[in-house]
Parts: structure tokens; sequence; C-alpha cells
């Protein structure tokens, strides 16, 4: 997991896009270690030049902005490409030292990955692959894969157990995007008794994937 | 915003059906950025989505079975109602009727009352005439059928043909029509017997009133055709709307400041806040958010008169007139969205003017608004599909008729 580093060791400025798009940024977030690296240090090492820096950009943020992409535009091979796209705009940005402030990193991200998913939209195709045909597409992280599918798998074996009412309330919010509201109208329920069902199998449905700690 | 307050308003489930609105999504991602946990959060819940997209159509498939029993008895609820309303209406009529032939036997000028004057001349025994306006017309007493404004909020329009009548109901059905030859309907029992309705009940003021406020605006919109009970429902559902999010979180600026209230400003520099219409429009959206329609329709007009170009206070009136119960002045503000051409609210203006032609009955025009919406990009898509379809169904069996 060092394509980074590694690439971009010749300060070519040619080759720095390319380096940052053979980055495999859907690695475990384990091995990054944010609460060591601010977002101000992260911005300003990588404004000085360090590449390690730019490593550990990808490596704290690719996932995130991919969960982030894959959410907007609901199309998971869109959302890869277009996460390239963002992290590699926010790298040129950090190394021309253009984030003004330095400190609200993640919000440049977040404002990076509006715009290009927005702009993804309006052309409403694929953005170009000028300047990536020659470069080696990244492959899809193994261990994203495996999670996936095992994801998948539970998610189908819990569904299975779930009565034919709890799946409806799952579908309806979930997939059709329907509110509470809709929902409860629609089965004609409760909104309390819809609410209360949906928070169970939601919190049921994701322990199942491991305990998430709250703060 | 924190995780604590993600979980318990269930923000991370609104964000990924996309209901969200813009600025509390740009907070939200701004936090699962910095956040492992919420991130992994939402990771997880694509993951349940994705599973249950691979489920639907069979999820889908058992549902649908069971419900066509569930709403057997609304015919037979429908049916007690209707009787319920024209029995009460006869007999108001015959007290009515009975009060006039008494004083007019006794040769004294009866008191006019609400009753008397409500009655048709024509219909009316013989007694006092009915009391002129200055202009020589008889004076119209206010229409009993016609409900104040605040109980009509949210309720679409039905059409109002001959053979449908109207069930008054304060929940979701209100307004909706039955059509179904074993019921009285009004034009049709006066056809029969020209007195034996009750002139002053709702029952018989419906047709005259509503249908000519209802011309048709667009003669070949198959809405002008009979709808059924069930079609009519679901009209009703096509056109039901909620109110569109709305946080303050996204504008920090103007952020509520805790000591002196949402009204105050609590710009950076303190003081008066330089931009009035920007104030005028947060005091209205406060209105919009403590659902107070006709409040906020008033702040935001004002907001306009400053700041005529803002995209945000046209889309928040437009949604308001829906909510106050007056889709039809819905779609000059977002009509001004779409008019803007790249604003981020130019596909739930889409939306929501789909929503208002629905509620008055204007088909065509709502479907088209409603496609519209669904090749735009935006957080509606998926509702715009399925509204799509559904007056695209409901079209073809009007059509069909």
């Amino acid at each position: 997991m060092t394509m980074l580093a590694a690439s971009t060791n010749g300060v070519q400025s040619t080759d720095s896009d390319k380096a940052v798009s053979e980055t495999k940024f859907f690695m475990d977030e384990g091995t990054a270690n944010p609460e060591t690296n601010a977002p101000a240090d992260l911005a300003a090492r990588i404004a000085s030049g360090e590449q390690a820096a730019e490593e550990e950009l990808v490596q704290t943020y690719g996932r995130r902005v991919y969960a982030i992409a894959t959410a907007r535009t609901r199309d998971r091979e869109i959302a890869r490409d277009l996460t390239q796209d963002i992290l590699l705009a926010v790298i040129k940005a950090a190394r021309a030292d253009q984030i003004r402030e330095a400190s609200k990193l993640e919000a440049f991200i977040q404002g990076t990955a509006k715009n290009l998913i927005n702009n993804y939209f309006r052309t409403q195709k694929r953005r170009s692959e000028t300047g990536l045909e020659a470069v080696n597409q990244p492959t899809l992280d193994s261990v994203l894969e495996s999670e996936a599918a095992e994801r998948r798998r539970l998610v189908q074996q819990e569904l299975q157990r779930c009565s034919q009412l709890d799946q409806q309330i799952l579908l309806f919010s979930l997939v059709d995007g329907h509110s509470l509201a809709e929902v409860a109208k629609r089965l004609s329920m409760s909104h309390d008794a819809v609410r209360a069902r949906k928070s169970r199998l939601v919190r049921k449905m994701t322990e199942k994937f491991g305990s998430v700690s709250r703060r | 915003m924190d995780c604590e307050r993600i979980r318990r308003e269930e923000l991370m489930e609104s964000y990924l059906s996309h209901r969200l609105d813009e600025a509390a999504s740009d907070e939200l991602e701004t936090h699962i950025l910095g956040c492992p946990e919420c991130s992994l959060f939402l990771e997880k819940l694509q993951g349940v989505r994705d599973g249950l997209e691979e489920r639907a159509e069979s999820i889908r498939t058992i549902v649908t079975k069971p419900r066509a029993f569930r709403f057997w008895w609304q015919p037979v609820a429908v049916s007690v109602a209707v009787i319920l309303i024209v029995s009460f209406g006869l007999l108001r009529w015959r007290k009515a009727a009975k009060n006039v032939e008494e004083s007019s036997v006794a040769g004294k000028s009866p008191q006019p009352t609400e009753k008397v004057a409500q009655a048709p001349k024509q219909n009316a025994p013989p007694g006092p005439e009915p009391e002129l306006s200055a202009g020589g017309t008889p004076k119209r007493q206010v229409n009993e059928g016609q409900k104040p404004a605040s109980r009509v909020k949210m309720t679409p329009k039905l059409p109002q043909s001959e053979n449908s009548v109207v069930v008054a109901s304060s929940e979701g059905n209100a307004g909706a029509t039955s059509t179904g030859e074993s019921v009285s309907t009004p034009r049709n029992a006066q056809a029969k017997d020209t007195g034996s309705l009750p002139p002053g009940s709702a029952v018989e003021e419906r047709p005259a009133t509503v249908a000519q406020n209802k011309a048709p605006e667009d003669a070949t919109d198959p809405a002008h055709i009979k709808l059924t009970s069930a079609q009519g429902v679901e009209l009703f559902q096509i056109g039901d709307a909620t109110a569109a999010p709305f946080t303050f979180s996204g504008s920090r600026m103007f952020a509520v400041d805790p000591k002196t209230g949402p009204a105050a400003k609590s710009h950076p520099g303190g003081g008066p806040a330089p931009d009035t219409g920007r104030v005028l429009f947060r005091n209205g959206m406060t209105a919009y958010l403590e659902g107070r329609y006709g409040d906020a329709i008033g702040f935001l007009q004002s907001a306009m008169q400053t700041d005529k170009k803002t995209d945000d206070i046209n889309f928040y009136l437009g949604v308001s007139q829906i909510m106050a119960g007056h889709p039809q002045e819905a779609q000059i503000p977002l009509g001004k969205v779409m008019a803007l051409g790249n604003s981020p609210y130019l596909q739930s203006a889409h939306y929501y003017l789909g929503k208002a032609c629905a509620q008055q009955m204007k088909l065509s025009q709502a479907e088209s608004e409603f496609r519209e919406a669904t090749v735009l990009p935006g957080r509606l898509t998926a509702d715009s599909k399925v509204l799509l379809a559904r007056i695209v169904t409901l079209r073809t069996q009007l059509e069909a008729k």
C-alpha cells in the first residue's frame, strides 16, 4: 500500500495524477490513524511536498469519500471513478497550498466531492478517461470485495428471518425513499409503530456487521 | 452535528434515501468524513440497502396481495357517510320549509333565519323575498360546504362530477369522491324531484360552487372524466404533499442565537444583520418549520421584495402555498425557480409543482412536471419515478374509459 509514495518519488508533476489514480483507496481504515494526523497537519505536510502525507490522506478519507459518492450516485462503479477524481482534486489543491483553512480539510473534501458529483450529474456521463488510459485502473480491493459479499450474505440471511411487514418497511424507507409518514400511510399503520419497527430493524441489521460504538 | 443526533434523528437513513435537504446533507457529509464510526455506519446501511434492492421484487410481490382485502370496508363506510349526509340535509331542509310555511300562514313576516336565506328562490315556498344586495342580485349566504382554510390544508381537490359525492372527513381521505349508481347524488336527485333535496345542505351546494370554481383549464385533460372511488383516492395520494425539509444548520451566518431566539440576528459582526431579505426569509422559515404556513407565506413574500432572485425564497414560498391549501398559487414562485435553470431547488420545484397540479387535477401537467423531476439530478428522483408511474397509470385508466 505504498503505491502513491512509490509513484510520486520522481516528483514529476505529470506523473502525479497517475500516481493518485493508481492509489488504492479501499484499504482498511484501521491502518490509517486519523487521530494522530490532524487535518491541518496533513494539509500542511502535503503542501510541503511530503509524499507520505498524500498517502495518509488517501487512506484516511478514500473509503469515506467512496461511501458518500455511492450514497449520492447509487452506483458503485461511478462512485469509484468519482472517488479517484475527488481525491486527485484534493491532493492537487493541497500541493498547490490552495486549501485556505487547513483545519477544515474535511469541509474542503466535502465541497470538492459535492461539486464533482454534481458536475457528473449535469453531464450525465462518466468522466473522461483521458489521461488515465495508459494507466492501470485501480483494481477493486479484495478486502472490500469480500467484505461487501459477506455483508450481502448477512443481509439476505437477516431479511429472510424478518416478517413480511418488516421487509416492506425497510424496502419502502431505505430503497424507495419514502418518509416514515408515507410508509405508515401505505401500510395503514401508525407513524410511531413504523418508526419503532424501522429503528429496531436497522439497529439489528447493522449490529450484525459488528458493533458500532457511539461517541 | 454529532453522532448522537445522527442516530437519534435517523439522519443517515434520510441521507441515504435522498430525503435530507442540501444544507443538512453537506453538514452530514462533512461529519462522515471526520468520523470513522459514522462512515462505517453509512457503509453498513448501504449494505442493507443493496440487500433489500436484490429482494425488492419478491418483497413487493408478497405484500401486494393481501392489501386488496384490507380496504373492503371502505366502500361500505363511504356509502354510510353519504346516506348520513343526505339524511341530515333533508331533515334540515324540511325544518326550514316548515318554519316558512308556519310564518306565512300566520301572516307574519318571518325572522330571516340562515336556513331560509339559503333556500334558492325557485325552491322556496311562498314567503318573503330573499334579501337583495345593492346590485339587485340575491345575497348568497356563506356556503356551508366550504370548509375553512385550515381544514382544507394539504387536501387535494378532487373532481366533482355529476355522479360524484363528496365525503366529508377530517382524515386523510377528506374530499375523496365516491361514484356509484346506487348512491343518490345531488343532481340526479334534483332532476327527479326538484323539491326533494335540502337547498341549504352541503351536499347540494358543493356541485354548484365547486364545479364553477373548477372550470376546466385543460379541456383535454382526462381528469374531467368521472373518477371511481379508488381513482379518487389514488389521485389524492399522488397530490398529497409533505413539507420540503429545511434546516438552519447550513447557514451558520444566521444560526439561531440561543439567548435572543430564532428571530434574532447573529451574524458575525453583531448588531442588526445587513440583509433584511435574509432575515425575513429566516423568520419565514421559522414559521414554515412550525407549520404556520400562512405566516411563512407573508414573510417570504416580504423577503421577495428585497431579494427577488433568490431561488430558496421562491421555492419555499411555493411549497408553503401548497401546504396552506393554495396549490394554484404555487405555480408562480415555483416557476421562478425553474426559470433560474441552474438551481439546487430545480428538481424539487418540478416535483412540488407536479403535486400542486395533481391537487388541481391537471394530470397532464402534473405528469410532465414529474417527468422533468425524474431526469434532473437530486434526491427526489426515486419519488418522482414512483409518482410518474402512478399518474401515467391513472391517466391510462381514465383514457380507457
